[in-house]
């Protein structure tokens, strides 16, 4: 008691001030600020939310312009295989369309194509094919070698080289050459044609694809074709023309 | 009336005392009371924010997913565009082989008459006769001036410099084959027995920039064309020969004695022009293994195919088309 004599007013006031400061900066500092801080976050982070949102209508453009450019390019791609002889995806099968792709298909349907534009082709031959089952790649290549066709003019030559666009196959020239004289030119050109298979738009060849566009990407050594590996006792060569 | 306080003061004191501490205990009560309710409330107002971020979140999930789908898609026309675009590209390649071709040709002078063109996505090679070397000069300052040329080198033959006692004029006659309408060269250095210093012709190689002057010429109008003394027939131009070269024409062949060869670099940006578009996806060559039907004998007999199954034959009948 002798303790409490000694209080005086002023002591009082000083201790409940302290209390109240001190409870008001404990507040502050443990509970307001952190909590307040987290507010801001979270307001950021919805306002993040927000403006992603925000871009939905914009989305759904881009998604309806996405569907629009791949039935386009689905539809002019199925137009291209439609062009495409038919190949059956079952190995058995696929030998006997090879052969009669090889020999009354493709062959034949140049000889014709060259003939009714006025030119006398020379050299056309297509490779014997395979007789055992094999699996059926997206793409076919079948390296002719070199033809040639006469032209009777120079112009001729380039004629000739701009309706190559019309041929009945998928076909790409190599290096032409030109020897000879008027009426006489001698044109000669190695052709390489291609073949569509049904697998070539497949799924599994989409997958093919993208793995095959990864490993470029990552700067991997990608192989020298997308199709699957055939059996073992197949010769199928990828990528290198065939030995003779 | 008089109030007389007979409180001692020490008293006094102590009641004061206990209102200011009742005072200052209820000022921090309050002072703790307000500061719950803001607590309450600012913690409201977290949890309120953080259902609000949950809801924009779930909303943005759906943004991601249309992303998601729209990449999707991307891909899967990307995969078709490629091989429509490879189609396409064919279209163009060989659209692009007939403009180079023209382009080389529109270059090379009319007083030469082109034997053969070779191009590659490299160079291309150029061979042909002219008349004179004045002509061979022109016909350099003509091909120079191609755009699509970063070098040009070139080979003359057939014509021989120097100087031979006895013997005027700028070298030996050509004693080497006439040259017949419709063959490929013909007049080469090696198949003349020329004398003399520099007898086995002059052969030069230089680079573009050989100090040969401005160019000159100008380009010719038509260019796969001929001197004017030669049968025009013998050009690439494209008239059809007389029934028969008579001896005036065959005489007009022999000025034709100066073999040109030139050798054309081209400029990177159209190289590629003529490299061929490749598949989107890597092709694989079908063929029977060698010695199996495959070679060169049965390419000759159009596949030579022959199946036997069971006991039949279906070797296709009439050997095809």
């Amino acid at each position: 008691m002798a303790f409490l004599s000694r209080i005086t007013r002023l002591h009082i006031i000083a201790g409940a001030g302290v209390v109240f400061v001190a409870l008001l900066v404990a507040f502050s500092l443990s509970f307001l600020q952190p909590t307040l801080r987290q507010i801001k976050d979270v307001k950021a982070q919805q306002a993040t939310q927000e403006k992603t949102w925000s871009q939905l209508p914009a989305k759904v453009a881009a998604l309806s312009q996405a569907k629009q450019n791949l039935a386009m390019a689905e539809a002019q791609a199925n137009a291209m295989l439609a062009r495409q002889p038919k190949i059956s995806t079952q190995p058995f099968d696929a030998m006997f369309d090879l052969h009669r792709e090889y020999t009354y298909g493709t062959g034949p349907a140049l000889l014709r194509f060259f003939l009714s534009k006025g030119y006398l082709p020379r050299g056309i031959a297509l490779p014997a094919t395979p007789f055992a089952p094999q699996a059926v790649p997206p793409l076919l290549v079948i390296p002719m070698g070199g033809f040639g066709i006469q032209a009777r003019s120079f112009p001729a030559v380039l004629n000739f080289l701009r309706q190559l666009k019309d041929m009945p196959r998928i076909g790409v020239i190599g290096g032409v050459t030109i020897r000879g004289t008027s009426p006489n030119l001698d044109v000669t050109m190695p052709l390489t044609v291609y073949i569509m298979t049904s697998n070539a738009l497949a799924p599994q060849a989409q997958v093919a694809l993208a793995a095959l566009a990864q490993a470029k990407a990552g700067g991997g050594a990608a192989g020298g074709a997308g199709g699957p590996r055939p059996p073992g006792r197949l010769r199928i060569r990828m990528g290198g023309s065939r030995s003779r | 009336m008089i109030k007389i306080n007979l409180l001692p003061a020490h008293i006094l004191e102590r009641r004061r005392l206990r209102s200011v501490i009742i005072i200052a205990a209820a000022v921090v009560i309050l002072e703790v009371a307000v500061l719950g309710v803001a607590m309450t409330r600012v913690k409201g107002q977290l949890t309120d924010a953080n259902t609000e971020l949950a809801y924009w979140k779930q909303q943005a999930g759906k943004v991601a997913q249309f992303d998601s789908v729209i990449q999707s898609t991307n891909g899967q026309a990307g995969f078709y565009g490629r091989w429509v675009a490879w189609d396409t590209m064919i279209g163009r390649y060989h659209e692009a082989w007939a403009e180079n071709l023209q382009e080389f040709a529109r270059w090379i002078y009319a007083r030469v008459q082109v034997d053969s063109l070779l191009p590659t996505p490299q160079q291309v090679q150029i061979q042909g006769r002219t008349d004179t070397l004045s002509s061979f000069r022109k016909a350099y300052l003509n091909i120079i001036r191609c755009p699509r040329y970063a070098n040009v080198a070139f080979n003359i033959t057939g014509i021989t410099s120097g100087y031979v006692q006895g013997q005027t004029g700028a070298g030996p006659a050509l004693r080497g084959p006439r040259p017949v309408a419709g063959s490929f060269g013909g007049l080469g250095g090696s198949a003349r027995t020329g004398g003399g210093f520099g007898g086995g012709g002059l052969q030069l190689r230089l680079g573009s920039r050989a100090g040969m002057g401005r160019p000159t010429a100008a380009p010719a109008q038509s260019p796969f064309g001929m001197p004017r003394q030669a049968p025009r027939a013998m050009a690439f131009r494209g008239q059809r020969a007389p029934a028969g070269a008579g001896p005036q024409q065959l005489a007009a062949l022999d000025r034709l004695r100066v073999g040109v060869t030139f050798s054309c670099l081209l400029k990177p940006q159209y190289t590629f022009q003529l490299i061929p578009p490749q598949p989107p996806v890597g092709g694989v060559p079908v063929t029977a293994a060698a010695g199996r039907g495959g070679g060169a004998a049965a390419r000759a007999r159009g596949g030579g195919l022959q199946i036997r199954m069971g006991g039949r034959s279906n070797t296709p009948r009439g050997g095809g088309p």
